[in-house]
């Protein structure tokens, strides 16, 4: 059994979007929704602007808001822990939805289901990587067995600052996020 | 936050519309109607008094208000044509599951209430035996119970979700069904006028009117705890709260419709309605409306008694609150997160 995790380093993150549309692509997303986002904030005042950058996706919480509240169990999480749809249960009731504190669920606009990143679970059956940290060039972001100290997202984890983000809700997000240094650059 | 690229629109969309405020309201009228209906009926000396227009009226509301609010529901899922997958998986975590499994006991109850109460009207033979042989304690037991959970769940239904500060208060279940008995009270008593064709119960008028003073009372004392609790949790509570109370239209819907028109006007006119009755007066407009409901019936012995109009107008306005307090509720509550 294996506990997938992410990190996002903001620090190696230039907002180029490539993460977003491997994401888009590989998951056939559809228009004007979106698994993941990476949004970028102006912050800082002249003569010291600068930008900060943040990922919007499924934290994959350890415990899920989402799980618990879904009437049918269509919305459950999978040995590995990721949490994942099941559309034939889904009824689109949006509980799910509501229930996320990241925003993350969305109602599928093809599938009338609810829909979220996924850890590109196919891909990872197939023994690759999720396809926005394979499409990084920066390698901001990092994926990998929690419980093994010698995988790639530990070891990107060593010795850094860690935020996981509203980790106060109890959530405990297996995406973790490490902010930029002084906050802008 | 300014963001630079992509449709973030889903990040602020609004997943639950009116009809699940709609919902939300006719579930908790229906559990109130069910609740006065029996409890009328219980308090009656004889069988007459015990299938009063307010009985009847009451006991007709409550099944045709969950079987109205259940189609809401349906029709607000994204899939609807799957809805039938909550009937056959249970996920007794959620309390939308534990609200199907309520439903799908109270609806059936509420249909049995409905045929004790109409049992000597019923043609069809079978269906008044059935009539006669649940027309028992146990019944009224047992749907007082559904009642009493339909009306809280309905609450524990938004208070769950961690994510959304107005709703994941401890006081929302109370205040839903509290509001809830104030509207299924409200509706029962002028449906029962409305339709009235036999002799009114005066005390049963009494004794509804009086309770849903009582209530409207309690729903403001919740209304109060509800958001100093917000205000002391702080944080996002706090914020979340305050917007809800000063921005934007909901908040004009909280202090005009649910405070004002819903609660402090009903207040008022309890108090004259209360005086209406003692004092035997028949105002104009109360001769007016008595002749346009014709089928008023003078009660023996109550001289020039008009039909109470400032009890109808001041059940209305309980109705109303409390369709905006769901309103106000469910918009506000996905708006500030």
């Amino acid at each position: 059994m294996t506990k997938y995790g992410m990190l996002y380093d903001a620090n190696k993150c230039i907002g180029c979007q490539s993460c977003s549309i491997a994401c888009r692509e590989a998951n056939e997303v559809p228009r004007g929704v979106s698994r993941l986002q990476v949004w970028i904030e102006p912050k800082g005042t002249f003569p010291a602007p600068g930008l900060e950058y943040h990922r919007k996706s499924c934290v994959q919480c350890d415990n899920p808001p989402c799980v618990p509240v879904c009437p049918t169990g269509a919305s459950y999480k999978n040995a590995d822990g990721i949490t994942l749809v099941d559309s034939a249960k889904c009824i689109g009731c949006k509980y799910c939805v509501l229930a996320c504190p990241y925003q993350a669920r969305f109602i599928n606009p093809v599938t009338h289901v609810a829909d979220k990143c996924t850890f590109c679970v196919d891909r990872l059956a197939a023994g690759e990587k999720p396809a926005c940290v394979q499409q990084c060039p920066t390698g901001a972001l990092q994926f990998g067995d929690l419980e093994k100290a010698d995988s790639d997202v530990r070891k990107a984890g060593a010795g850094k600052y860690i935020v996981k983000p509203k980790e106060h809700l109890g959530t405990s997000p297996k995406l973790v996020e490490v902010p930029t240094k002084g906050g802008v650059r | 936050m300014d963001i630079t690229w992509g449709d973030v629109a889903q990040y602020s969309e609004i997943q639950w519309h009116w009809p699940i405020a709609v919902y939300l309201f006719l579930a908790g009228l229906s559990a109130g109607a069910l609740i006065i209906s029996i409890l009328l009926r219980r308090r009656s000396v004889n069988d007459d008094a015990g299938c009063s227009c307010f009985v009847r009226a009451g006991s007709l509301i409550a099944p045709v208000a969950i079987v109205l609010g259940l189609g809401l529901l349906i029709i607000d899922l994204a899939n609807p044509l799957n809805f039938w997958q909550l009937l056959i998986h249970w996920n007794f975590s959620s309390v939308m599951s534990i609200g199907v499994l309520l439903l799908v006991l109270y609806t059936p109850v509420s249909l049995l209430f409905a045929l004790t109460v109409f049992k000597d009207d019923i043609k069809i033979g079978w269906l008044r035996q059935i009539g006669y042989a649940v027309d028992r304690t146990w019944l009224h037991v047992i749907a007082l119970l559904l009642a009493l959970a339909v009306g809280a769940y309905t609450g524990f239904l938004l208070s769950a979700m961690v994510s959304t500060p107005l709703f994941n208060t401890a006081v929302i279940p109370l205040l839903f069904l509290v509001s809830g008995v104030s509207a299924g009270i409200a509706s029962t008593v002028v449906v029962g006028l409305v339709l009235a064709r036999r002799r009114i119960f005066l005390d049963q008028l009494d004794f509804s009117s009086h309770v849903d003073a009582y209530m409207i009372a309690f729903e403001l004392a919740i209304l109060f705890l509800m958001f100093v609790g917000l205000y002391y949790a702080g944080g996002a509570h706090a914020a979340a709260g305050s917007a809800a109370l000063t921005q934007g239209t909901w908040a004009l819907v909280f202090w005009v419709g649910v405070i004002g028109l819903g609660i402090a006007v009903p207040m008022v006119l309890h108090l004259f309605g209360a005086k209406e009755k003692v004092a035997d007066r028949s105002s104009t407009m109360a001769r007016v409306f008595s002749q346009f409901v014709n089928r008023y019936p003078k009660p023996e012995g109550a001289g020039n008694r008009a039909f109470p109009v400032l009890t109808v107008i001041s059940a209305l306005l309980v109705i109303a609150g409390s369709l905006m307090l769901r309103l106000f509720v469910v918009y506000a509550g996905q708006i500030n997160i």
